[in-house]
């Protein structure tokens, strides 16, 4: 009966205008905000660089650069030099992310994260080079940071290095055997001589 | 009497037909119900306590037609052979969330072109399901899937923005742009679902130009009572299920409450020959009102929550498209774990929180005046595998909050019936968290709409409605986007909108597109009775959609689709002239409805692919968003035999077609034809024990755009052809189901159904589900479920 009495039209019409200002006082405060602070990626790798040593000193550095991430430039590839015939190279991997100042070094997070991680280098195109892994993870299966490339004879080609995150491992050393997510897959042009 | 002097032999005409006219809501009976029979021209009128009578008929078939000042009328049909007792129930005129379901006693008569519906009993058994799975049971109603968990409605071709659903008067918001966002709707709390296609639909929206669904919760009775239900369901295959409860209490006063709670939990499903690794579900929703209705006016307050968490399938996440390559090509998918109830990443967790505020008065001027507020959050966390510090971020954190204010007249005008006009406002917030460290899918931005309608009808005469609508919406969206430098200028947008750029900081740009529309809509219809139990409906409209955040703001990587995807800030909105007609015969024996359609779309939307990219991790082609004209038409097909009092046969069928008109290029996602069956046998009348079969035939689609591109495998050495395009073949699945009806307790009613879905195990993948490139869909899955209403 309380209810009654205080459910009359006069005190409808009264709620009914309070209704409709809600809205406006509630949103009142949303315009006009401040842009939102700009996202710089972490995870967002923009340079793989190959640093390949012979036994006798000669080095050969190939990087592949892409600094717009998904953007429409395409990569930068640059090999500084050709292979020699009959040699055993070791070689390590780098990833970067440029985007950033100083550049973040994200093979440590690859690294540390051994288990959950594979390289893989690949040849084509008749490229007469083996690699090998040279490191393990904390299950002793390789991760590919680390790495031995051995020419046999003259020949021109590509190599491709990609890196899987959460691949099979063990596995049979191939990437389709292997499977898991392509994070980064970069191709050079590399000549044996 | 007529009858007997024309009939071809001396019959006897001593038969009577008699009853009571009952109303629907509280079983009172109706006095100064005018009941007619068409063939002899008989009327009379029901008496005090409801009761009617006709004497001196002759055996025959008679249509009745039931009219009542404050209900709305209702045609029945009957087979006289000797004297009959038969009540005749009407619906007050009981308008509820602006929107007024007319139920005829053999189910539904809708007023104007198609209001299909799923009313509760249909609901009931299905009240587990997704809304997307519900609704496919629609003629012209299909699913766009990502994976069996995750489903959205597909009407006549459209889906996502192009479809509106409403859940208890509000309109949903909760980033439906995205074909992997299934609608936070939890079919536990509806009483009916309806499928709007005329012009009642423009009170909603001017944008729904595939259609608007209609959510609506119980509509209770002013009375006292306390009733409610329980379902319980296990299934097979998940080995998981599904419980909800709901409960109302209602007073002869008008006061009334509503409490729902439901939960679902699913582990891996099963694929015929292996798991699905990571497609378990774990959700629950909590839902509750509290109002008085005193018929001149009334309130309503409302609260509900929906929250999930989604897995999503394993072999479906992919790095690049070489990864997509390997996917395809592999007969099985490429992760298959034990089985297990963890879900992991990647996954989705969505919250969607919906309150609302309504009120309602009847006044001499303006009619029925409604009111409502509303605010809805939608909280939206995707996780994908990520490395190092952001292991365990989500990758996608998009913050959605709306509020709307909604107002609705509905006076008596002199030559308009059901006549109704409102305004609409809304605003709308979307923050996207920069905590993910992965740059924003979809930018901040706010958007305000205000949108005007006036709907009615106009009886000519009892066998021809004419229904209208005009509407016109303005929207205002202010966004803040940061773009790659590189994609900023290759679009030369700094040339074409200048005024957007508001700094640089290198490798991006900050800027602050703006934009304002103004759309008009309208829609007609005719509903034509040609004969009792025939009739005509048809109904022309035009539509007009805006483009979507996703569709102009778009930039960056789509995971599991293996590609980067770019909006199109020049989009404009698309325009859709909607034709369709629908034929309608119902009699005792056969309801039947036959539906061609055609939509005639300026400036439609598509995405496609339109190069290829090369980045760090390889390839990936890229798609982008063009505009063209395109047409969509197709034809829709339910026949409903009641061929005995056992046996009853339905049959469904849906045929879509969609091109760009101009270049006859097919459009993407068009769904292939579909032929349903459904029979269903009563074994004995004692329990209701029946049993039924239902086969479902999909056929291939043939006619599909070729996107398929060259992606360079470092393994084969060689540039390989990825085909995304080809879609799978037909297949025809078989579903088995058992029901009966119990009283388990006393003044308790329970009906338990055991069901074998895909009972041959059949290996099937559907065109329009996004795992379809990795991995195959349900197997066979055992379900029992029981549900009892107290």
């Amino acid at each position: 009966m309380y209810f009654n009495q205080i459910l009359n039209f006069k005190t409808l019409k009264v709620c009914f205008t309070l209704f409709m200002l809600a809205p406006f006082v509630l949103s009142c405060g949303s315009d006009d905000d401040a842009p939102p602070p700009v996202i710089n990626e972490e995870e967002v790798i923009t340079t793989v660089i190959l640093t390949l040593t012979s036994n006798n000193g000669q080095e050969i550095v190939m990087t592949s650069q892409d600094l717009d991430g998904d953007g429409p430039n395409e990569p930068e590839i640059t090999v500084s030099g050709n292979l020699s015939v009959a040699t055993t190279y070791s070689g390590s991997v780098r990833l970067l992310n440029e985007t950033v100042t100083p550049a973040e070094n994200i093979t440590d997070e690859v690294s540390a994260e051994g288990t959950e991680h594979q390289f893989f280098y690949t040849m084509g195109g008749g490229l007469n080079l083996t690699a090998s892994y040279q490191d393990v993870d904390n299950n002793g299966n390789p991760i590919g940071i680390l790495f031995d490339l051995t020419s046999t004879s003259a020949s021109s080609g590509t190599l491709t290095c990609t890196l899987r995150h959460e691949p099979l491992k063990p596995n049979d050393g191939t990437l389709s055997g292997a499977g898991g997510d392509t994070d980064v897959s970069v191709s050079f042009p590399v000549i044996v001589e | 009497m007529l009858l007997c002097s024309v009939g071809l032999y001396a019959q006897e005409c001593p038969y009577s037909l008699s009853g009571k006219v009952i109303d629907l809501h509280d079983n009172s009976a109706l006095a100064g119900a005018q009941i007619f029979i068409e063939e002899t021209s008989d009327v009379t009128l029901s008496d005090e306590q409801g009761g009617y009578r006709f004497v001196n008929l002759c055996p025959g078939n008679y249509t009745l037609l039931v009219n009542h000042p404050d209900c709305n009328g209702i045609q029945i049909s009957i087979k006289l052979k000797e004297n009959l007792e038969k009540d005749l129930t009407l619906e007050h005129h009981y308008q509820e969330l602006n929107e007024v379901i007319v139920r005829g006693e053999q189910g539904i008569a809708p007023k104007s072109v198609g209001i299909q519906v799923l009313d509760q009993e249909q609901l009931s058994e299905r009240s587990h399901e997704t809304l997307g799975d519900a609704l496919s049971r629609l003629s012209g109603v299909s699913r766009l899937q990502t994976g069996a968990t995750i489903s959205k409605p597909i009407i006549r071709g459209m889906h996502s923005s192009r479809v509106t659903i409403i859940n208890s008067g509000v309109r949903l918001e909760d980033q439906e742009w995205g074909t992997e966002h299934a609608p936070n709707i939890a079919l536990s709390q509806a009483q009916s679902v309806s499928l709007i296609k005329n012009s009642a639909a423009l009170q909603y929206s001017g944008d729904a130009v595939g259609g608007v669904i209609i959510v609506s919760p119980e509509r209770i009775a002013v009375k006292d009572s306390l009733y409610g239900h329980l379902n319980l369901m296990g299934q097979s295959n998940g080995r998981g299920g599904y419980t909800g409860a709901q409960l109302i209490r209602s007073s002869a006063a008008g006061w009334y409450t509503q409490v729902n709670v439901s939960k679902r939990k699913l582990g891996d499903l099963q694929a015929p020959n292996y798991l699905l690794s990571n497609t378990g579900v774990d959700g629950y929703s909590l839902g509750t009102r509290l109002g008085l209705n005193r018929f001149k006016f009334g309130f309503e307050l409302g609260f509900s929550r929906l929250a999930n968490n989604l897995g999503i399938l394993s072999a479906s996440h992919l790095g690049s498209a070489q990864d997509q390559f390997a996917a395809i090509n592999s007969s099985t998918p490429l992760i298959v774990n034990p089985f297990s109830y963890d879900i992991n990443r990647p996954k989705q967790n969505v919250t969607h929180d919906v309150f609302s505020l309504k009120g309602f008065i009847k006044t001499k001027t303006l009619g029925r005046v409604d009111l409502q507020y509303d605010f809805q959050h939608n909280h939206r966390l995707e996780f994908d595998v990520r490395r190092g510090n952001f292991a365990d971020k989500p990758a996608l954190d998009l913050d959605l909050k709306t509020q709307s204010l909604n107002l609705v007249l509905a006076p008596d005008i002199n030559f308009i019936d059901e006549f109704k006009a409102g305004i609409n406002f809304k605003f709308q917030d979307n923050v996207s968290n920069p905590e993910t460290g992965v740059k924003r899918l979809i930018p901040d931005y706010s958007r305000w709409d205000i949108g005007v309608f006036l709907v009615g009808e106009r009886e000519f005469s009892p066998n021809l409605i004419l229904d209208f609508g005009l509407r016109g919406d303005f929207s205002r969206i202010n966004a803040f986007k940061y773009y790659n430098t590189s994609l900023w200028d290759q679009r030369a947008y700094g040339l074409i909108f200048p005024e957007f750029f508001v700094s640089s900081l290198g490798t991006q740009v900050l800027t602050n597109p703006k934009f304002d529309y103004l759309n008009f809509s309208w829609s007609t219809g005719v509903r034509w009775q040609i004969k009792a139990d025939q009739s005509l409906l048809f109904n022309a409209s035009l539509g007009s959609r805006n483009p979507n955040v996703s569709e102009l703001f778009s930039e960056g990587l789509h995971h599991s689709a293996a590609r980067i995807e770019v909006g199109e800030l020049s989009l404009k909105p698309e325009r859709s002239l909607n034709f369709s007609v629908t034929h309608e015969l119902k009699n005792e024996w056969l309801d039947l409805s036959l539906s061609p359609f055609y939509k005639r779309i300026n400036s439609f939307i598509l995405m496609e692919p339109t190069g290829v990219q090369q980045t760090i991790r390889g390839n990936f082609q890229v798609w982008d968003y063009r505009q063209t004209n395109a047409a969509i038409t197709g034809i829709d097909l339910d026949a409903r035999w009641r061929l005995t009092d056992e046996i009853t046969f339905n049959q469904q069928f849906s045929l879509v077609k969609g091109y760009e008109r101009d270049s006859k290029r097919p459009l993407i996602n068009i769904p292939a034809a579909q032929m349903n069956h459904e029979l269903n046998y009563q074994l004995t009348p004692k329990n209701n024990l029946t049993v039924g079969i239902q086969s479902r035939f999909t056929w291939e689609q043939n006619e599909y755009p070729d996107n398929n591109f060259l992606v360079y495998i470092p393994e084969l050495d060689s540039q390989e052809l990825l085909d995304i395009s080809t879609p799978p073949e037909a297949y025809h699945l078989l579903d088995v189901n058992l029901k009966m009806t119990l009283s388990l307790l006393p003044k308790t009613i329970s009906y338990l159904r055991f069901s074998i879905d895909n009972f041959m195990n059949v290996n099937y993948r559907d065109y329009l589900n996004s795992q379809r490139f990795y991995a195959d869909d349900l197997g066979r899955n055992l379900r029992i479920s029981l549900n009892t209403k107290f």
